[in-house]
């Protein structure tokens, strides 16, 4: 399932983003999330997404994080996060 | 210290940053093309961005952003810095200006939205006007990962260094460990990291090991921590700037040189990196608690990297000597007092001197008066005292950096052209004085570009160059501060001056009036010689405002006109209002101090120099100009002084109308005197400017030396003695 990020993805936005996140692993299902539409996030979101990631290896979901916007891939990529994207 | 504190540090700080650019500013206009100079300025941009950033004025941030992008391009050669990007540049810091102005007030922030088009436009068109906006945005992945190759590499090199021992100028590692309360406030610590990337730094390694499984954490609670490399040129400040606003315990700020252990930490955070390459998760063993706000202790005997020089030795045994970061030169340190403090501080030493003062006296009494140990605690009062009226002292500096701007804003208003020169802006002077002499100052310098520049086409016309200078110019001059503004416009048309004074019934029209005269005409209450009242001055309520403004300062206000040549106005005034050194003299029964400022000289006159003037009138003849005598007992109501010239000494002080002989009784001494207010204290009183303590506990008042030379200048007038 490809479930699109949230143009704003600041700190008040992480808790929905971690109850999204869990439902999806909840399902099983191989997991795709599209960065296309962020244009604006920050740590908050940024350590939900890695702790998601982290959520779907270990139960073998596949996890993706596809169409990074230019702001969602500058701001991995200053976090030293951008391996969420690399893949 | 609460967040608000702290914000009110970061809007002192935008304050001094914004006067620091407006100097850069006179320096580029001069030509300056130095790097440091808009170096100075992009920092000062850069600091203000960041502390908008940590305190949410997004507006703010957002503007500042867009600005530090073009002076960014500027600063690393991209752009030429050409006059009219210079243009851009200095408009752009008006609109600053006001943005915090409005962040500090609460207020709207002021619409930027065409100076923020000026701004791209300037910086090459294609940068975008967002907050989060990077100046380096679309990083593909494949760059990030040669990005990683590339600290890996400097990382390598960094052990290898180290390892050989060898002088490793490898430059800073922090580690910034945000914590639990990373978004407190509404902090972005990404915000920061970019901040970092500004200064030249790399993010090494994102540390993940404290974030919880997803199920159990907490959203809006920090889990991450990085490594960060800095290069060596940036300066530890510089770096430390960048938490001023948060929280500064978030960070572990190392020099790459610091040898053994500093190799063995690039080891781990290789590792660490490797892992991170691989993508795969990191689950190292949680050995720094990085929820934890304090620094995680270091696992060696690493140099603590406390503001502090002291050399932190943890194991005094250990074999290896350790490192000790590099002494820096300490700079100049500042410590923000809180003005209060100041206050009891000026006026408990005030108490000293009069306590002094009151010692001498009782010594003297018992014929002890000439002990050494005596003028010993004189000396050291005196300097006490100037010590702290030292400390209250400002530069003019922080009134002349608000100049520029509003000559901008008046050439914009009246289509002159001016240019700017300013003289002595680091004399200092009290606190209080800087704080007062701002309005007055704008006035007059509104009234020079005003009344005093012509237009540029007539300026040709008359054969000089069509850009008009404006001087504001401060120097010390014999215990007082003298400010001049000067302009070399038009000067004032006397002519025209003297017919409108007629005209609004200050003069009569057959009065025969020296040049002087007209020209302190322009003075008088409701006068106004603009043929159309604009919105820059010319409203007849300015010059008399001006005036009285500067002489509740304790000052004076002279001017000097050439017609064609220009006007200049200088303003003279006390450097304390505090302390002032004074006569102590006897009239009747009463003690007056008069302000040796306005002392020209004292005489017991002859009767020949002595003359009639009507029926109450004297003049003294002062080798040849003939001054009026006033008696201070008549004009304060005292009893008993001495009425005879011959028999009294006169003081012969200057006022805003010239000079008079002050009659009194007896002159006691010469000495420096602290000043309470009356209003203070009790009420305002006419021709008394103050009082103090003297050294026997008795109160002397202080003669206001204008008010009694104006009162007497016009009660000899027999047209103006109903008035006076």
């Amino acid at each position: 399932m490809t479930i699109a990020l949230p143009a704003v993805l600041d700190t008040p936005a992480a808790a929905p983003l971690r109850q999204t996140l869990r439902d999806a692993i909840g399902t099983g299902r191989p997991i795709q999330l599209d960065a296309s539409g962020v244009e604006r996030i920050g740590q908050a979101c940024l350590q939900v997404l890695a702790a998601a990631e982290v959520a779907a290896e270990e139960s073998g979901q596949p996890f993706r994080i596809v169409g990074a916007s230019p702001v969602f891939a500058d701001m991995a990529t200053l976090a030293a996060l951008d391996t969420l994207i690399a893949a | 210290m609460d967040l608000d504190a702290i914000q009110q540090i970061f809007f002192q700080e935008c304050e001094e940053g914004l006067s620091a650019m407006e100097s850069n500013f006179a320096l580029l206009r001069d030509g300056d093309r130095d790097s440091e100079t808009i170096n100075a300025v992009f920092r000062c941009v850069h600091s203000i961005k960041g502390g908008a950033g940590a305190f949410g004025h997004e507006r703010l941030q957002a503007y500042t952003h867009q600005y530090e992008t073009l002076l960014d391009l500027i600063r690393n050669g991209t752009l030429e810095l050409t006059p009219a990007l210079l243009d851009v540049v200095v408009g752009a810091f008006d609109v600053l200006a006001d943005h915090v102005a409005a962040a500090r007030d609460h207020d709207t922030p002021p619409s930027d939205a065409a100076m923020l088009e000026r701004l791209v436009a300037a910086a090459g068109g294609d940068a975008t006007p967002k907050v989060a906006a990077a100046p380096v945005a679309d990083v593909a992945p494949v760059v990030a990962i040669s990005d990683d190759f590339d600290d890996l590499m400097s990382m390598l090199g960094d052990v290898a260094q180290s390892e050989d021992g060898a002088d490793a100028a490898n430059g800073w590692r922090l580690r910034y460990t945000p914590g639990a309360k990373a978004f407190e406030h509404g902090s972005e610590p990404l915000l920061l990291l970019r901040e970092l990337t500004m200064l030249g730094g790399k993010v090494t390694l994102c540390d993940r090991s404290a974030l919880p499984p997803i199920d159990t954490m907490e959203p809006e609670c920090g889990y991450l921590a990085w490594d960060v490399a800095l290069p060596a040129s940036v300066a530890e400040d510089d770096i430390r700037a960048v938490f001023e606003f948060g929280d500064s315990s978030a960070i572990t700020l190392t020099r790459g040189d610091a040898a053994p252990a500093m190799a063995e930490d690039s080891i781990d955070a290789l590792f660490d990196l490797l892992d991170s390459v691989e993508a795969a998760p990191v689950t190292v063993a949680p050995e720094p608690e990085v929820a934890a706000p304090p620094p995680p202790p270091p696992p060696a005997p690493v140099p603590v990297p406390a503001p502090a020089p002291a050399p932190v030795a943890t194991e005094p045994a250990a074999p290896r000597a350790v490192a000790p970061s590099a002494p820096v030169a300490p700079p100049a340190q500042t410590i923000r007092v809180d003005l209060d403090k100041l206050d009891r501080l000026v006026n408990l030493v005030g108490e000293l001197v009069i306590t002094q003062a009151m010692l001498a006296q009782r010594l003297a009494e018992n014929q002890m008066g000439g002990i050494s140990e005596l003028s010993d605690l004189e000396h050291l009062t005196r300097e006490l005292q100037e010590s702290t009226m030292a400390i209250r002292a400002q530069p003019m500096k922080t009134v002349f950096s608000r100049v520029p701007r509003i000559v901008r804003e008046l050439e914009g208003e009246t289509g002159k052209r001016v240019r700017l020169e300013v003289d002595g802006e680091m004399t200092e002077v009290d606190k209080t004085v800087v704080e007062r002499i701002g309005e007055p100052l704008t006035h007059l310098i509104r009234n020079a570009v005003d009344h005093g520049l012509e237009m540029p086409d007539v300026r040709v016309a008359a054969g000089k160059p069509a850009e008009g200078v404006v001087r504001l110019a401060a120097a010390h001059q014999s215990g007082r501060i003298v400010i001049t503004v000067s302009d070399d416009g038009q000067g004032i048309n006397r002519t025209r001056v003297k017919s409108k004074a007629i005209e609004k019934g200050i003069i009569l029209p057959d009065a025969v009036l020296s040049d002087e005269e007209i020209d302190n005409l322009i003075f008088a209450p409701g006068f106004s010689t603009a043929a159309a009242i604009t919105n820059v001055s010319g409203r007849g309520v300015g010059m008399d405002v001006v005036r009285k403004n500067i002489q509740a300062l304790g000052g004076r206000i002279g001017i000097q006109s050439r017609e064609g040549f220009g006007s200049s106005f200088s303003l003279s005034l006390p450097l304390t209002l505090a302390v002032l050194d004074g006569m102590i003299v006897t009239v009747g029964q009463q003690t007056f101090v008069i302000p040796l400022s306005h002392i020209v000289e004292s005489l017991r006159p002859d009767h020949d120099t002595l003359s009639r003037l009507g029926p109450d009138g004297t003049l003294l003849d002062v080798r040849g100009s003939y001054v009026p005598v006033l008696r201070i007992a008549d004009y304060l109501g005292i009893e008993g002084a001495e009425r005879n010239p011959t028999n009294a000494v006169l003081i012969v002080v200057e006022g805003d109308h010239g000079q008079a002989a002050l009659l009194v009784d007896t002159i006691q001494d010469q000495r420096q005197v602290v000043v309470k207010s009356l209003e203070a204290n009790y009420q305002a009183i006419d021709g008394v400017a103050g009082a103090t303590i003297l050294g026997d506990g008795r109160v002397a008042l202080i003669a206001d030396v204008d008010a009694l030379t104006t009162r007497g200048r016009f009660a000899n007038r027999p047209s103006a003695a109903l008035a006076a």
